[in-house]
């Protein structure tokens, strides 16, 4: 199945999510994307970049936590934004774009299943 | 057997080697006169609320001060592990501000290298400065000495519930303009401090927003920590929490904000 048929399958259990993408940490670049409404390229470009940021940037939580940063939640007014990512040496993450009344645990959960398999057993 | 330096062990050694400090002397190394790369540096750290004054103390008592305040460095101290503190004294020598670029460019990556070096700050009093300008690095400098007494600014309501939301945090801080409003003593006050200013660089480059669209609520979560950090006017909580809570507090957080708005 191709990204975009993969994406969509996860976007759509969940209503409040409008826009999920795959992005490259490395390249901070959007490999693929789906979405409930028309989204302008230069939010899915700035959504790969934010990525990259949070989620490629070790000196972040850096003395504060023994592990790689995995999942970030960006909350503001009546959106969010999640970022997540398989494994330390993972260079693909999955964000979305929703409402605060997804079920982060739940779509979190999927996409790290999506990630897995992207990523392959090795 | 060759021994790796860190960048500071680097730059103090250099400094020390170029003109040892004699006993109990601290040097004031340069004041002043920002070029292109101390401004970078210096922006990532004002910008923020980061205390003005940064501390490095390697484990030989070795220690390197800076003090910044409005965008420029003031000062910057280097203390001879040799200094007896009734001997203290320093002396002006602005004669090398093209090292102090250099010396600021590494603060940031210093930041992540803290097995080796004490990172500590303070507020700059200029009063106790004036009276003062010498530098002896102590055990009570790795405390945050903010004024908690009367006067401090009342703590937005949203805050102060966000603060109480289960499960209490391991670690936590309020800031507001450079000064602790509230924290629980711990060593990894600081270091969440420090993330809100690294966090302050992403988002100002990544985000690409208005100052006052920066997100209020970041949670980021390495499965077995979890950082919250959350921005309400000028006041920036952060605190981490054992294991992984990024759902918990997201859940209770967008209610407590849904409540707010409703």
């Amino acid at each position: 199945m191709k990204i975009a048929a993969r994406l969509e399958q996860l976007r759509n259990p969940f209503r409040a999510c409008r826009t999920v993408i795959l992005a490259d940490l490395s390249a901070a670049l959007v490999l693929g994307t789906n979405s409930a409404n028309t989204f302008p390229q230069e939010q899915l470009d700035r959504l790969g970049v934010i990525a990259g940021r949070l989620l490629n940037n070790p000196a972040l939580a850096s003395g504060l936590v023994s592990s790689p940063i995995n999942t970030v939640l960006v909350m503001d007014g009546d959106t969010m934004q999640i970022f997540v990512t398989h494994s330390a040496d993972s260079d693909v993450a999955i964000c979305c774009t929703s409402s605060l009344a997804l079920d982060t645990l739940e779509f979190t959960a999927a996409a790290q299943a999506l990630l897995a398999e992207i990523n392959g057993p090795g | 057997m060759t021994i790796e330096q860190s960048p500071l062990d680097r730059i103090i050694t250099a400094y020390l080697a170029a003109d040892p400090p004699t006993k109990g002397q601290t040097r004031i190394l340069t004041a002043g006169n920002p070029t292109y790369l101390l401004d970078a540096a210096l922006e990532a750290i004002t910008q923020t609320y980061l205390p003005r004054r940064l501390t490095f103390m390697r484990s030989d008592g070795t220690a390197l001060r800076v003090d910044v305040a409005n965008g420029r460095v003031l000062n910057l101290f280097v203390h001879s592990p040799l200094a007896d503190p009734s001997e203290s004294s320093c002396s002006d020598n602005k004669g090398e501000p093209a090292e102090i670029p250099d010396v600021l460019a590494h603060f940031i990556d210093l930041t992540t290298n803290h097995t080796t070096l004490t990172l500590t700050w303070d507020r700059i009093q200029p009063e106790a400065d004036a009276q003062s300008k010498s530098f002896i690095p102590t055990e009570s400098s790795a405390i945050l000495n903010d004024d908690h007494g009367t006067g401090s600014p009342k703590i937005p309501a949203i805050l102060e519930r966000i603060f109480q939301v289960e499960p209490a945090p391991l670690s936590s801080v309020i800031v507001h303009e450079g000064r602790t409003i509230r924290d629980d003593g711990t060593e990894k006050v600081l270091l969440l401090a420090n993330a809100w200013a690294l966090l302050d660089i992403v988002p100002a480059e990544a985000f690409d927003l208005p100052k006052e669209s920066r997100p209020r609520i970041i949670i980021l979560s390495s499965g077995s920590q979890t950082i919250l950090l959350v921005r309400s006017g000028g006041f920036r909580l952060a605190a981490i929490y054992k294991g992984e809570q990024a759902h918990v507090l997201g859940r209770q957080i967008s209610a407590i904000i849904w409540e707010r708005h409703n």
